[in-house]
C-alpha cells in the first residue's frame, strides 16, 4: 500500500505542477475538494494519536491502544471514518472504542484522516510483542476453516471485501475485538456493514482457546508479511 | 481332400475380402450397431442389481454426434429414453443433461476417444440434473472443476471414462440414490477422483485411480460399496468421511473390498486449507467418522504413512464444529486384509503415536480418537496402535453382499415449490460448500455472513462469479438455473443451520 501512496504523492505532484502551469486561468482549488495525502500534515494530526498508540504508533497496551504500524492504510482510514461517525466505538460498553471515537472527533475533516494515514503509513514497521499461548497447528486449521476466506490465505486482508489485515497487529487487540464482536459492542450499528459481517462470525469459534490458537498462527514467523 | 480344402481356402479368402473390404471402404464404425449398453455383472447372484434395469429403460432413439457437432445440442433434442452416441472428435463444451433417462455413450474407434476438453477455461464436462442417466466411454480432461458431477440425479450409470486432470473432482454424484461407477480410469484431481457425495446405494468398482489426492472417497453417504478397484500413487488411496456442515451427517454401511491400495504416496496438492488437503500423504484407506465401515480382502501395501488410518474428526479436521455430526468412529469391522511394508516413513503426528507406543518398525493400522464397538479379526497379522479396545470380530466375510444397489430404480426426488430451492442447495452448493467446514468454496456460515441481507447478492454472484479467492478454485457460473431459481436458493442458504 506504501506504493499505493507513492502514486499519490506522484500524482499530487503532478497535479500540483499541472495547477501551476495553468495558475493564471484557474480559479482558486474549491476547499471541499481532497488534496492528495501529506504525511508532513499528518505528522500534526498524529500527536494526539500518539498519546495512546505510542510515538512510533507502535501501541501501548496499558492503553489499550494497538500497534498501528502494521495495518494496511485503507484498514486505519476506514476504522477512523467509523469511529470518527460512531458507527464504531459508541457503545456503552466500549469504554476503549468511546475513547478512540473522541479521539476521531478531533480529525477535523477527510483530508486530516487522509494526511494522518499517509503518515502512519510512513512510519517503520515493527511486529508487536506475541502476548498468548496456543497451538499454531490448531490455529491454523481452523483459520483456514473459518478466517481465511475474508482475511486471506496469509492474513493480510483484504481490501475489496473490507477484512483487515490480522499480521502484525496485537493479539491482545484481536482477542478483544473478537470478543466485542461477539458481544456486539462493535458491529452494532446498522450501517457498519463490515462490523455486523464479521458480528456473525464472532461465533464461529467453539472456544476462547481456539481463538488463542489462531492468534498464535497469525503470530507465527513465517505469517510476519506486511501487507502491500 | 486337398481339393475340398483349396475350396475351403478360397471361400475363406472371400469372406475375408468381403469383411476386409467393407472395413477398409465403410471404416469400422459405420455398419456397427449401436452396442446395447448391457451391465456386466461379475455374479449370477439374483442379488439385487439394479444397474440392468437403469440402463435397460434406455430403448428410444439414437442420436448421432460427430466431431464438429455439439453434445449439447444432442441432448437439448433428445426425449427421454434416447440414446446419443458420440464419435471420436474433440468437443470443447460442458454438457447439462437436465432430463431424465438419457444415455450418452462414446463411441471409441481405433483407440480414437470422442474427447471433452475443457481447455482449462471451462468448469464442468457433464453435469446431470436428470435421472437415469448413462455417461460411459467419454475421454474427458483439461477442465477446471468436475469431470462428471451429478446434482440430485438418481439411478446413474457412470463408467468406462477416462478422465484426466478435471479440476476438483473427476466423477461426483452428488445426493443421488442408486448409481453406479464402475471402470473408470481417473488421474490428476486436485481432491477426490471419485467421490460420492451425500449418496445412498452406489457400488464403486473396477476402478483405477492414481495421481489424485484422493482416490476415490465416501463421503457423508450410505451404503457403499467399494470394491475391485486400483488405487494408487494418490496421497490418500480410499477414504470414508463424515464431513461436518453438511445436510446430510452421517457415513455408514460401507464395505471397501478386494481392493488393491498401492503406495499411495503422492505429495498431497489440495487447497491449502481446505479438509483434503489434511489428507497425510501415504495413507492407504482412511475412515473418519464413519460407521459400520468393513475392511475385508484388500491389499495393502508400500503406503508410507500407514495402511489405515481410523479416526474422529478431532485428530484429522479439528473442525467438529457441527453439533449434528457425531465424530467417532463407530462400529468398524476389520477383515482379513493382505498388509505388507506400510507405515515406513510416517507424519509426525504418527511418528510421536509410534514414540508414545515405543513402537519400531511398520505400522499397518493406527486408531485414534473416539468410537465404540469396533473389531479386528485375525489381530496378530497386523502391526498396529490404538486397537486396544477392538474386540475380535465373529464375521468372517461380506459374501451376502454382492451389490449395494437396489432392485429397482428409484422414483425422481420429488420437487415442488417449498423443496425446489432445498433440493438446489443439496445438490449443487453442498457439493462444494459445507456449513462450517472449508471444501472447496467458502464455508456456507461465511457467505450468510458477507450477506446477510441481500440474497439478491447471491443470485446475482452464483450468475457470474468472479473469483475473489486466489486460494480457492474459481467458481464455476451457476446461470444454468432459473433466475427466480437462484434467488430462492440464495434464500434458502442463508437461513441454513449448521
Amino acid at each position: 500500500m506504501k506504493r499505493r501512496y507513492q502514486f499519490i504523492l506522484l500524482g499530487g505532484v503532478f497535479l500540483s505542477l499541472s495547477a501551476c502551469k495553468e495558475e493564471e486561468a484557474t480559479p482558486a482549488p474549491d476547499p471541499v475538494i481532497q488534496q492528495a495525502a501529506n504525511p508532513d500534515r499528518g505528522r500534526e494530526h498524529f500527536d494526539t494519536c500518539a498519546t495512546c498508540h505510542g510515538e512510533d504508533g507502535q501501541g501501548n497496551r496499558d492503553m489499550g491502544a494497538p500497534s498501528l504500524v502494521n495495518m494496511a492504510p485503507w484498514s486505519v482510514e476506514a476504522q477512523l471514518i467509523k469511529f470518527r461517525s460512531g458507527l464504531r466505538g459508541r457503545h456503552e460498553d466500549d469504554a476503549w472504542g468511546a475513547q478512540m471515537a473522541d479521539m476521531a472527533e478531533t480529525l477535523e475533516d477527510e483530508q486530516a484522516i487522509t494526511d494522518v494515514v499517509a503518515y502512519i503509513d510512513s512510519l517503520p514497521d515493527e511486529m508487536p510483542e506475541q502476548t498468548l499461548t496456543g497451538n499454531n497447528a490448531t490455529g491454523e486449521r481452523y483459520y483456514h476453516m473459518i478466517c481465511g476466506a475474508c482475511h486471506g490465505p496469509g492474513g493480510q486482508g483484504t481490501e475489496a471485501m473490507q477484512t483487515p489485515t490480522l499480521i502484525g497487529v496485537d493479539d491482545w487487540y484481536l482477542q478483544r475485538q473478537y470478543q466485542n464482536f461477539a458481544a456486539k459492542i462493535r458491529g452494532y450499528h446498522i450501517e457498519d456493514k463490515a462490523g455486523r459481517q464479521m458480528g456473525m462470525m464472532s461465533h464461529s469459534l467453539p472456544d476462547e482457546q481456539t481463538l488463542n490458537d489462531i492468534l498464535v498462527f497469525l503470530q507465527a514467523p513465517e505469517m510476519k508479511v506486511v501487507p502491500e | 481332400m486337398k481339393k475340398a480344402f483349396k475350396w475351403f481356402g478360397m471361400i475363406g479368402l472371400v469372406i475375408v475380402g468381403m469383411i476386409g473390404g467393407k472395413f477398409i471402404f465403410e471404416g469400422p464404425d459405420a455398419s456397427a450397431p449401436p452396442p446395447v449398453p448391457v451391465y456386466f455383472s461379475q455374479d449370477n447372484s439374483e442379488v439385487a442389481d439394479g444397474s440392468s434395469q437403469i440402463v435397460a429403460s434406455m430403448s428410444g432413439a439414437v442420436i448421432e454426434v460427430r466431431d464438429g457437432d455439439s453434445i449439447q445440442a444432442a441432448v437439448n433434442d433428445a426425449q427421454p429414453g434416447d440414446l446419443i452416441r458420440v464419435y471420436p472428435g474433440k468437443y470443447v463444451e460442458t454438457v447439462y443433461i437436465d432430463k431424465d433417462s438419457i444415455s450418452l455413450q462414446g463411441v471409441i474407434v481405433a483407440d480414437r476417444w470422442p474427447e471433452l476438453d475443457g481447455e482449462k477455461r471451462l468448469n464442468d464436462a457433464f453435469l446431470y440434473s436428470g435421472n437415469n442417466i448413462l455417461i460411459e466411454n467419454f475421454k474427458i480432461s483439461r477442465f477446471k472443476g468436475n469431470g462428471i458431477m451429478g446434482q440430485a440425479g438418481n439411478n446413474f450409470v457412470l463408467r468406462n471414462n477416462w478422465i484426466i486432470d478435471a479440476g476438483v473432482y473427476g466423477i461426483f454424484p452428488q445426493y443421488g440414490t442408486n448409481g453406479l461407477i464402475e471402470r473408470n480410469i481417473l488421474t490428476g484431481i486436485e481432491d477426490a477422483a471419485i467421490y460420492v457425495g451425500m449418496c445412498d446405494n452406489v457400488d464403486v468398482r473396477f476402478n483405477e485411480v492414481y495421481g489424485n489426492v484422493a482416490g476415490i472417497e465416501i463421503e457423508n453417504s450410505r451404503h457403499a460399496l467399494v470394491e475391485y478397484n486400483y488405487a494408487y500413487d494418490n496421497a490418500g488411496g480410499i477414504l470414508v468421511f463424515i464431513t461436518p456442515g453438511l445436510p446430510i451427517k452421517t457415513t455408514y454401511d460401507v464395505i471397501i473390498r478386494n481392493n488393491y491400495v498401492y503406495n499411495n504416496n503422492h505429495e498431497n496438492f489440495g487447497a491449502p486449507g481446505s479438509i483434503v488437503s489434511m489428507v497425510p500423504p501415504g495413507t492407504g484407506i482412511i475412515v473418519m467418522a464413519g460407521d459400520d465401515v468393513i475392511i475385508e480382502n484388500n491389499i495393502i501395501k508400500d503406503n508410507k504413512n500407514v495402511g489405515i488410518v481410523i479416526t474422529d474428526l478431532d485428530f484429522m479436521a479439528s473442525v467438529s464444529v457441527d453439533p449434528e455430526s457425531e465424530p467417532y468412529p463407530d462400529r468398524l469391522v476389520l477383515l482379513d486384509n493382505i498388509m505388507i511394508n506400510n507405515g515406513t516413513d510416517p507424519v509426525t503426528e504418527i511418528k510421536a503415536l509410534k514414540m508414545a507406543s515405543l513402537m519400531t518398525g511398520n505400522l499397518d493400522i493406527v486408531a485414534v480418537g473416539g468410537g465404540v464397538d469396533s473389531c479386528i479379526r485375525d489381530r496378530n497379522r497386523y502391526s498396529t496402535i490404538g486397537l486396544g479396545g477392538y474386540k475380535n470380530c465373529q464375521a468372517t466375510d461380506t459374501k451376502a453382499v454382492t451389490s449395494y444397489m437396489l432392485k429397482n430404480p428409484v422414483p425422481p426426488r420429488e420437487t415442488n415449490e417449498e423443496n425446489k430451492s432445498k433440493l438446489v442447495y443439496y445438490g449443487v452448493c453442498a457439493g462444494c460448500h459445507a456449513y462450517s467446514t472449508r471444501m472447496i468454496g467458502p464455508p456456507t456460515m461465511t457467505i450468510q455472513a458477507l450477506y446477510m441481507d441481500n440474497p439478491q447478492g447471491i443470485a446475482d454472484y452464483i450468475a457470474n462469479p468472479v473469483h475473489k479467492r486466489k486460494d480457492y478454485p474459481e467458481m464455476p457460473k451457476q446461470d444454468y438455473l432459473a433466475e427466480d431459481l437462484r434467488l430462492d436458493v440464495a434464500k434458502f442458504m442463508l437461513q441454513v443451520k449448521n
